[in-house]
């Protein structure tokens, strides 16, 4: 399977996809389009196998929010810049479940750190967050993100990743056995 | 060649153009024809039909006489609509038009489309569409199209809230030093 990661297009075949949960389903197939073309609040990047470039196995999506600095704690503002923190939300990211255990969702979230490093290299940003399925938090903490406490009973798991330890990886030379 | 042998010529043509009726002509209303895997809902216009009508020469005449008086306000144009079908559906349309005793496309159409409008209308109220047996087992309607004009549809937030442990912790990452990359991390920016 050759998977190319794109931007998600209109004529891309949504419909079909099933990742095993619903909100995310509804989510690619009834909003992803509008929110990335029409009101630009969110881009979606897909995840398609050459054999069929049309068909989506996978998608994340993007957004840009920040937290105002007067909401920060006092103790840890003066560590800060004296601005609002910029960041960006992975808002999203499922892959099919027929293809699941075939590594595309590391290829999605690779994608998805490198666009955040070309962010914050172009117009800044200090971090990337998601909120995780609790299940899923464990996936998440392998590739660094740390999770942030306080959050509601109910509520998924927020997780942070700084963008200097992105940068930090991406500069790393060394050699890595490629996992088994 | 005299005026009135030009109009009878051109009479002949604007007939010829008239497409002749089929034999089974009483079995589909006049005003829709339906062929095979089309469902083709045709209401022509008035006007169309009179342009393609031809006029008797001695009609033609008077008219000449008429046209002092007020012009005669022509009717709203009709739609024309026209679908086509896969044999399947087109095999479901008869079935359905059968079950409900309707012979015309047109009332077929309409019917379908005050079904329609109705379930929009409930949908964007936010209410379902449920189907109870009489064991009182119900079933929701989900119509994909159906479900767009619902309120209840969630859009992302980008506008992220916060807890109040989570922003003090969101700082406390965010001013400290950066942690070391993980193996998974380094291996996925290299990729």
């Amino acid at each position: 399977m050759a998977v190319t990661i794109r931007r998600l297009e209109e004529s891309d075949e949504v419909e079909g996809f099933d990742c095993g949960d619903e909100p995310l389903n509804n989510y690619l197939k009834r909003h992803a389009w509008t929110n990335q073309q029409k009101v630009s609040i969110g881009v979606t990047y897909v995840g398609v196998d050459e054999s069929a470039p049309r068909t989506v196995l996978g998608y994340f999506t993007l957004a840009t929010s920040s937290v105002p600095r007067d909401r920060l704690p006092k103790k840890y503002v003066r560590g800060l810049p004296p601005y609002d923190l910029p960041l960006i939300l992975l808002a999203r990211l499922a892959v099919d479940k027929r293809f699941s255990g075939r590594g595309l969702g590391h290829a999605m979230l690779s994608e998805a750190l490198k666009i955040t490093l070309r962010v914050a290299d172009e117009v800044g940003c200090r971090c990337i967050v998601t909120d995780a399925y609790p299940d899923k938090a464990g996936w998440y903490a392998r590739y660094g993100f740390l999770p942030l406490e306080g959050a509601a009973a109910t509520s998924p798991q927020r997780m942070f990743l700084d963008v200097r330890t992105i940068r930090r990886a991406s500069s790393i030379d060394s050699f890595l056995p490629e996992r088994a | 060649m005299s005026r009135s042998a030009d109009r009878d010529e051109e009479n002949e043509q604007i007939a010829a153009e008239v497409p002749t009726p089929p034999k089974s002509v009483k079995e589909i209303p006049e005003d829709c024809t339906m062929n095979r895997n089309t469902l083709e809902i045709t209401t022509h216009s008035e006007y169309a039909l009179c342009r393609r009508t031809p006029m008797p020469p001695a009609v033609k005449e008077k008219s000449k006489n008429a046209a002092a008086l007020p012009a005669k306000t022509p009717s709203p144009r009709k739609l024309k609509f026209q679908a086509d079908l896969a044999p399947s559906e087109d095999s479901m349309v008869r079935i359905l038009k059968t079950e409900l005793q309707m012979t015309s496309n047109t009332d077929f159409l309409s019917d379908a489309l005050a079904l329609l409008r109705w379930a929009v209308s409930e949908r964007k109220r936010g209410h379902h569409i449920v189907s109870e047996s009489s064991t009182g087992e119900r079933k929701i309607l989900l119509f994909p199209h159906l479900e767009r004009v619902a309120p209840e549809m969630t859009l992302p937030r980008v506008d992220v809230q916060w807890t109040n442990k989570e922003l003090e912790c969101l700082a406390e990452l965010a001013s400290g030093q950066p942690a070391d990359p993980t193996d998974a991390l380094i291996r996925a920016m290299r990729q």
